[in-house]
């Protein structure tokens, strides 16, 4: 089978063993910072009244955002929507059209400034006007040699990802023959 | 605990949390939980705020902020009823089932639905599973001990375990969840105002290991608790208070009376690796080596006790800081200090409380990658599981169940203990237990105030919030009041709009966010931020009677919606008082 070649690759929380520690945010910071990309998270730890889990970029094969992006800083990549930083001027369609909410305009604080000691710092990027937005969105790492950074540091195995090989051998393959076999051996019975 | 932390993961068939948001506080043994909730075991949470936990549990209970004796005592007045309890373990091993039976008898499941809306059925499956299953493990935090009946829901807890034999096996038991690497260890080494390592200070082994060992009387009068301090200081009765690692500025509660209260120290000196907030107030300020500049053992949750190296030197001129306290101690004249090496403490504690210690070498902790006490002698394998024997540590080896009321006022609690007594013609020295709510709301303060952590900062923040990854990077909501939905109704405050929470000890202002994840009429707020601090509203006028704690986790406050400017307004207030130091304040805005 080969449906899945060409598919895009993306990363994925199981919830079910998720313990919202936000280790995968820490991560994520860190590897963009790292990668000299704006340093805030690309994944958000979501709770909502059932659960809680990271939400982010599931990598769309027609995505939406690079579809309406006007600039090519959001692009359809080999396998994942690439984001160029750099080139993009702040519209935030693409924010619109996420299904998803995985998109953000962010602007990064001041460097020099310890936000974290004054008042205004609550106030975040509310208070400072003249900040230029971009879009910021996972990823997947491009550039980390070890690949996202999430998956590597999530303490319970709750991160994964998912790509054509993933999809074929343990997704859809497995899921198939047991539904097949339940079938027949339902059938001899 | 009474247990091992890996027994949730491995045997425990019930986990019942009370008072714990383990994920957020505990994440590890969150992580046994879940594996033992894989293996098929069932999760009981119970807490006024929906945590992640509970939204992962198979029974969640929505109590108010500090209905635990209630609760627990319906629990029982149920397993008593339909004698589900271990009537076998109760004759052999305990004493006082008849105070339990007096104390829970009006305490019906139907009165915890009629009081707080949890439906009886519920309240008694949730009894029957703890008390039938093969192994249920009990595990609390400060949601249970920091109340003024703290000691009495802890006592609760106890006759739950006890009526029920849930304890002495694996995967049973009470226990604990220590919020510190080392708040067992901590407390076994004698930090308290009445404990040494060998025991509390007024017994005959503690006066006699003293005598031996530290060639010293030791005074057998229990000193005064760390929630008498800022008291005494004002009386006049400590007047030089040396702060080392600690930021009790913000970490007490009541952070107004604390600062003023330190006003009158002749000398304070605090010892950090960062600049807090109680050293910009102290008289000298000292460096100190960090944990990973330091070696030495720590004592567990699970009371194992583990051996940590050091991972790098420490910076030019720091020293340990057990050299220091050994420093300070020679530089007075004291007998005792001449230690070498950590582990030469370690030997002498060894000494001071063999029973517990003896056998837990430097060699074996590291061979064994940690040993839990007690370890009498060095081919014990250690105890991770207590009371295997089913002999509690009272001279007679019998288990104590203690009567256990609740009454409205704290006014009340002496009339209840007198009444418990006489009706049940208890013995001299028996403790009795009543639960009370420290503060009931009020037209100003409608709402009840409740204050607990967020998984990625730590305490006050010493530490974490000076890691730019779980600053930026895991934390990107800040200082957030969280309210429950009837609030945000009532006060017309929505998501994202600034609020602030104030009583008569103080103020905080923050972004607000409302969830329907906590109990009706509560609002819910951290203590790792200096610009938001939630101790600053937190009752530090009630105490315990057993223990002197105070009511952390309960008090009375209001909300109101402010905008932009007065927002702006309280929080340079705020600043000016917590950093008084001008240069300090020009200093990091650089």
């Amino acid at each position: 089978m080969n449906i899945s070649r060409g598919i895009n690759q993306f990363v994925i929380a199981n919830p079910d063993i998720c313990i919202g520690c936000a280790t995968c945010m820490a991560g994520c910071y860190q590897s963009a910072y790292e990668r000299g990309k704006l340093a805030v998270p690309r994944l958000i730890v979501t709770r909502t009244g059932s659960g809680v889990m990271p939400n982010q970029c599931r990598q769309c094969d027609d995505a939406p955002c690079a579809n309406v992006c006007p600039v090519g800083a959001l692009k359809f990549g080999g396998d994942f929507i690439e984001s160029y930083e750099e080139i993009c001027i702040g519209c935030k369609m693409c924010t619109l059209a996420c299904p998803f909410g995985a998109i953000r305009a962010e602007a990064e604080i001041m460097p020099s400034i310890d936000y974290s000691i004054i008042p205004d710092y609550n106030l975040g990027l509310e208070s400072v006007i003249g900040n230029k937005s971009v879009a910021v969105k996972c990823d997947l790492c491009t550039g980390r040699e070890a690949g996202p950074a999430c998956v590597e540091v999530c303490p319970t195995g709750a991160l994964m990802i998912i790509n054509g090989t993933v999809m074929d051998g343990q997704v859809v393959s497995q899921k198939a023959a047991l539904a097949v076999e339940t079938y027949l051996s339902n059938k001899k019975r | 605990m009474t247990n091992n932390l890996t027994e949730f993961a491995t045997d425990a068939d019930v986990i019942f949390c009370m008072g714990t948001n383990t994920s957020e506080c505990h994440p590890i043994i969150a992580m046994h939980m879940l594996r033992g909730m894989k293996r098929g075991a069932k999760l009981i949470v119970v807490d006024p705020r929906k945590t992640d936990m509970a939204k992962k549990a198979d029974y969640y209970l929505q109590i108010p902020v500090g209905y635990n004796i209630p609760l627990l005592n319906a629990m029982m007045n149920h397993i008593i009823k339909e004698k589900l309890y271990n009537q076998n373990f109760i004759d052999k091993h305990c004493v006082g089932f008849d105070y339990v039976k007096y104390a829970v008898k009006d305490f019906t499941p139907e009165r915890v639905e009629e009081e707080t809306g949890i439906k009886a059925s519920v309240v008694r499956e949730v009894a029957e599973l703890y008390a039938t299953s093969p192994a249920s493990m009990f595990a609390y935090t400060m949601g249970m001990t920091q109340f003024v009946d703290g000691t009495s829901n802890i006592f609760a807890i106890s006759n739950l375990a006890l009526i029920t034999g849930q304890i002495g096996r694996p995967g049973t038991g009470i226990n604990p969840l220590r919020g510190q690497n080392n708040v067992q260890g901590a407390c076994d080494m004698g930090a308290l105002p009445h404990v040494i390592p060998g025991g509390m200070v007024m017994t005959e082994n503690a006066q006699k290991q003293a005598k031996k060992i530290w060639k010293c009387n030791l005074n057998a009068e229990v000193g005064y608790t760390m929630t008498d301090l800022p008291d005494n200081i004002e009386s006049g009765k400590v007047r030089f208070l040396y702060v080392f690692g600690e930021n009790p500025a913000m970490s007490d509660p009541w952070t107004d009376h604390f600062i003023h209260s330190c006003e009158s120290l002749d000398t304070f000196i605090v010892q950090d690796i960062f600049f807090t907030e109680t050293a910009q107030i102290a008289d000298l300020v000292l460096p100190a080596a960090s944990w990973a500049e330091k070696e030495g053992t720590f004592l567990n949750t699970s009371r194992t006790v583990q051996y940590l190296p050091k991972a790098i030197e420490p910076a030019e001129g720091l020293v340990p800081d057990w050299q220091v306290i050994c420093n300070i101690a020679k530089r007075i004249g004291l007998y005792g200090f001449d230690f070498l090496s950590a582990k030469e403490i370690w030997d002498e504690v060894r000494k001071m409380a063999p029973d517990q210690f003896g056998g837990i070498t430097y060699e074996r902790i590291i061979e064994e990658n940690g040993l839990a006490w007690p370890c009498p002698d060095e081919n014990h394998p250690g105890t991770p599981i207590q009371y295997t024997d089913l002999k509690s540590f009272h001279p007679d080896g019998k288990f104590k169940l203690i009567p256990i009321g609740y009454v409205d006022g704290m006014e009340d609690r002496l009339a209840y203990e007198e009444k418990t007594r006489k009706d049940l013609d208890l013995p001299e020295g028996y403790a009795v237990g009543c639960g009370t709510m420290s503060e009931k709301p009020t037209k100003v303060h409608p709402c009840m105030f409740t204050t607990g952590r967020k998984v990625y900062h730590y305490h006050t923040g010493t530490m974490t919030r000076e890691c730019k990854a779980l600053e930026f990077g895991a934390d990107i909501m800040g200082p957030v009041i969280e309210i429950s939905t009837d609030i945000a109704e009532t006060t017309g405050i929505v998501t994202g709009d600034y609020g602030v929470v104030e009583n008569k000890r103080g103020r905080i202002a923050a972004k607000v966010l409302v969830t329907e994840d906590m109990r009706e009429g509560t609002i819910f707020s951290t203590f790792h931020y200096v610009e938001a601090e939630a101790n600053k509203l937190s009752n530090a006028q009630d105490k315990d009677p057993f223990s002197g704690m105070n009511p952390v986790k309960m008090t009375i406050a209001g909300i109101r919606k402010i905008d932009e400017k007065e927002f702006k307004e309280i929080r340079n207030e705020h600043d000016q008082f917590m950093h008084p130091s001008e240069e300090y304040r020009k200093v990091r805005e650089v």
